[in-house]
């Protein structure tokens, strides 16, 4: 009688630190996963760093957008050589620009900008509407994807990069902007097909002052 | 002049015995001397994987070497084991669509250590130093560009499905966030369900029959790759729905553009997988030629495939390839 109750306090013993202390736990695979990837990398901070450090320093590396237009509407190949930049293998061209000019319209989804001060239409369009894609991450090549060992991190920089645009630049673009102001901006432009992609070109926004 | 004929015999015995030593080290070269590359690929239950196999195969056959196609059959067992047997035949590199992000690391180490360099195809795997680079389709920007075509012809309002791939498969992941980095920015579409089917046709056609029963007011249906978009194609056609719900794929595979060419399915996302395989045979044969130097994950372009340029697209490619 007293090893059976002596072998059942054990085994309560047991079970509470057990219960209290597990050796192991079982948790889904696909969870287990996606808890170490979220633990090892924070692309809020990575962001935040990345515009201070990095791409804040390198609006005066943009090419002219003037002499961008220019190019690709004169010899797309020479333009996409010397100003576009891409990831990897593709179609797609990424181009950095900066440039100056004065508001020609303004809707819900970009404010037109004429680069000339003849009254001619929008040659640029600088986006205002909600953002999506890589442009942003990819147009300065100043991400590289070999950084992460993982392509959902390098993603996930993209999505917080158009956040961050979508949240701290875009308000007060938007505020401001007035049809016959004179603008400045720093921004990045993707172009697939052209003369379409070219004609305004599509610009998001990174930075902008109103002269 | 005797002792000179025994010099020149023991000369000749001692570099017989070199060339054999030397030689135990060496693996067997293929057929007429030829060195061999090994191709191996996750699955050949999918068209698409055997296009991507029989290209890889193909180009590394132009560049002169003997080459063979593994199939590790969704098993990360069953690759690791491809990788033991081809590395003791003395394949000189690896031409690899591997199973699983994590899991096919180990064997990618395995042939690294063994001195046999490894060039990714199509899916990733998690570390930047095992394979000697990564060729992979930009699955997250194809995504997007789904994503915004999605909202264009869904519009802002409706319930769709979401089949999803193998769930190790970074690709299944990096689709899945390109998607919803879109469609989730418009509270109005309302995912009602959200299941793998491990990329696969069959798999595909018995969930959405049960999705569809479930719930039977769809408007659209997201899936992960074409072979899915074909089951789930199937289940609608037997359910009557087939021109109600809007169907989306996501490879660029041949029937899936005839399907799009045809108004029957909507969009895919051409991953021009003839580009990614000649690229890695390619790569193999600079490192084989001394080459060290590659970029390490080199995404390639997704373009959205839709009714308006599916001309443009078919035999598992567009009419001019993409280049850098």
């Amino acid at each position: 009688m007293n090893r059976l109750v002596a072998t059942l306090s054990t085994l309560v013993a047991a079970s509470a630190l057990f219960w209290f202390f597990p050796l192991f736990h079982v948790v889904p695979r696909g969870t287990a996963l996606a808890e170490k990837q979220q633990a090892a990398f924070n692309a809020a901070e990575y962001v935040k760093a990345f515009w201070t450090a990095k791409l804040t320093p390198a609006f005066g590396e943009a090419a002219d957008a003037a002499t961008v237009l220019a190019a690709l509407r004169d010899d797309p190949k020479q333009a996409r050589t010397k100003f576009g930049r891409s990831a990897g293998l593709g179609r797609t061209k990424l181009y950095f620009v900066h440039g100056s000019g004065q508001i020609v319209s303004v809707d819900d989804k970009a404010i037109g900008v004429s680069l000339t001060s003849d009254g001619s239409g929008a040659e640029l369009a600088i986006q205002t509407g909600l953002l999506f894609g890589n442009t942003i991450r990819d147009a300065t090549g100043l991400v590289r994807g070999d950084e992460f060992s993982n392509s959902q991190h390098f993603n996930e920089v993209s999505t917080e990069l158009n956040r961050i645009v979508e949240t701290t630049i875009l308000p007060r673009l938007k505020r401001q902007a007035k049809v016959g102001a004179a603008i400045e901006f720093v921004g990045c432009a993707e172009v697939t097909n052209l003369p379409r992609d070219a004609t305004p070109l599509q610009v998001i926004p990174l930075d902008v002052k109103f002269q | 002049m005797r002792f000179l004929r025994r010099q020149f015999l023991w000369a000749v015995i001692a570099a017989t015995g070199l060339a054999a030593l030397a030689s135990c080290g060496r693996k067997p070269a293929g057929e007429g001397g030829r060195e061999k590359i090994a191709v191996v690929v996750s699955t050949l239950n999918n068209p698409w994987f055997v296009v991507l196999a029989e290209t890889a195969k193909g180009r590394a056959q132009e560049l002169g070497y003997e080459a063979t196609v593994f199939d590790s059959q969704n098993d990360t067992a069953k690759e690791t084991s491809n990788f033991e047997d081809l590395i003791a035949a003395g394949y000189k590199a690896i031409l690899f669509n591997p199973t699983d992000a994590d899991a096919s690391i180990a064997n990618v180490r395995m042939a690294k250590e063994a001195g046999v360099p490894v060039f990714c195809i199509d899916r990733e795997i998690n570390a930047n130093d095992a394979a000697a680079s990564q060729i992979l389709s930009d699955s997250y920007s194809g995504c997007v560009d789904l994503g915004k075509y999605f909202v264009d012809t869904v519009g802002e309002n409706g319930n769709y499905v979401e089949l999803m791939g193998l769930v190790g498969d970074n690709n299944t992941r990096n689709r899945s966030q390109g998607f919803h980095s879109v469609v989730d920015r418009y509270p109005g579409l309302k995912m009602v369900a959200q299941q793998s089917a491990d990329f696969d046709r069959t798999k595909a056609l018995d969930v959405m029959e049960s999705i569809l029963q479930a719930n039977p007011d769809v408007d659209a249906v997201f899936c992960a790759n074409d072979a899915m978009a074909m089951g789930a194609y199937q289940a609608l056609v037997a359910a009557g729905k087939d021109k109600d719900v809007k169907v989306f794929g996501f490879d660029g595979a041949d029937d899936v553009v005839k399907l799009i060419a045809e108004g029957k399915i909507v969009a895919t996302g051409m991953q021009f997988p003839k580009t990614m395989a000649k690229t890695a045979a390619e790569y193999a044969d600079q490192w084989l030629k001394g080459k060290r130097e590659f970029q390490q994950k080199l995404p390639v372009a997704v373009e959205l495939v839709t009714k308006d340029n599916v001309s443009d697209y078919g035999d598992y490619g567009a009419k001019s390839e993409p280049t850098r």
